[in-house]
């Protein structure tokens, strides 16, 4: 080491914590966990998954058995969850079947249309009830639902959106 | 992946197998990336008087920049790459009062004491200088400031999409995508740090967690 030392790198150069506004004690730790969350993979794989195709996958879950029994005609279930003709009861017995497809899901695909048949359940309770029927509350639930609103075809992304925002309005409400 | 890093190289060992300027862009990745967290642990040591620990990171990483075989030695020694480079450190510091005090090297350990474990120090230091990169070169490829901005202020302030949506002038739903589009894109560059890092691609998911643990 020599008297006057070499500037071989600078010192400020290069990103720091501080540059990119994480500079606080916890921030950047707080940043990973919200990386690699639970919730962040599953949203990811299910928005994956509906821009390959929303039209098809809605179309399919609205026929999978939890959100068909919500019609006994078999035809309307989508329209009782969007115009909010399903009752409360059968919106929580549509979630509990579903939560059971959840838990016995094998395998990503399987797991996320069932996810989404969940989120279209707790949407319509929120929006049309103004009541969460899962463990979590709006407040919890309206990061996933909007996240995932976009991928939706736009029936869903409004029933999505206002059911986030409950009082505060719906989709646009906050413009473009 | 970092502009420092060759676009052909995918990881600090594979640069080390690859040509002379593959492997003189790993080393000046290296200087780069451990030189704050190793002048950070530099200034928890109990140095003595008149050394400087900006001096003394200079002059490891003048080795590292300059001395071709110093990564070699490093992957034969089967230790992490931040235990390494803080050996070395000592190293230094041991050659640097050894030649001034013209006394043996090992009359010094008593000189050397951290108040804190240096493996810890120099952890989170990488992994605040992988965070930090990859937030900015994340950044660099978004559309706008504020996709990142959302983000941010969503999960460190925990306002909620339809305030974010309201400050930045879009919809709460547009606010949750724009995040959500800011959080992958971050992912992914702090995925691809640790594979620079020498993480395989099917160990990415305990490599975010050690990170984490690092940082916490």
């Amino acid at each position: 080491m020599s008297s006057e030392p070499t500037m071989l790198w600078p010192q400020g150069g290069g990103p720091t914590l501080d540059s990119t506004g994480l500079g606080a004690d916890g921030d950047a730790a707080r940043l990973v966990r919200a990386l690699t969350s639970d919730d962040a993979a599953t949203v990811d794989h299910l928005v994956s998954m509906l821009e390959a195709g929303a039209d098809a996958e809605v179309e399919r879950v609205l026929a999978s058995a939890p959100i068909a029994a919500l019609d006994p005609s078999g035809t309307a279930a989508g329209r009782g969850l969007l115009d909010g003709a399903a009752s409360l009861e059968s919106l929580r017995a549509a979630k509990d079947a579903v939560k059971a497809d959840l838990s016995g899901a094998t395998d990503e695909v399987s797991h996320a249309r069932a996810l989404l048949a969940y989120f279209m359940v707790t949407a319509a309770a929120l929006r049309h009830h103004d009541t969460p029927i899962g463990a979590r509350s709006r407040a919890d639930m309206a990061p996933l639902l909007l996240e995932v609103a976009t991928a939706l075809p736009d029936a869903w992304l409004h029933l999505f959106a206002e059911a986030a925002m409950g009082d505060r309005g719906g989709a646009g409400a906050a413009g473009g | 992946m970092s502009d420092l890093f060759p676009a052909t190289v995918t990881s600090i060992p594979a640069g080390l197998e690859g040509d002379e300027a593959q492997r003189e862009a790993v080393r000046r990745y290296v200087a780069e990336v451990y030189a704050r967290p190793l002048e950070a642990y530099a200034q928890r040591l109990r140095l003595p008087s008149g050394e400087d620990s900006y001096a003394l990171v200079s002059s490891l990483v003048e080795r590292i920049l300059r001395d071709p075989a110093y990564l070699d030695r490093w992957r034969a020694s089967g230790k992490r790459l931040h235990q390494w480079l803080a050996n070395g450190l000592h190293l230094e510091l041991r050659n640097e009062l050894a030649r001034r005090m013209r006394r043996s090297t090992k009359d010094l350990p008593e000189e050397l004491g951290a108040d804190q474990s240096p493996d810890a120090i120099l952890r989170k230091g990488v992994a605040e200088a992988l965070v930090a990169r990859a937030v900015r070169e994340a950044q660099s490829s978004l559309p706008g400031p504020q996709h990142w901005e959302i983000l941010r202020r969503h999960v460190l302030e925990k306002l909620d999409f339809a305030a974010l949506g309201e400050i930045y002038g879009v919809s709460a739903e547009r606010a949750a995508v724009m995040a959500r589009t800011a959080r992958r894109r971050i992912r992914k560059s702090l995925e691809a740090l640790l594979v620079q890092e020498g993480w395989a691609m099917e160990e990415l998911g305990a490599g975010l967690d050690e990170l984490l643990g690092d940082l916490s």
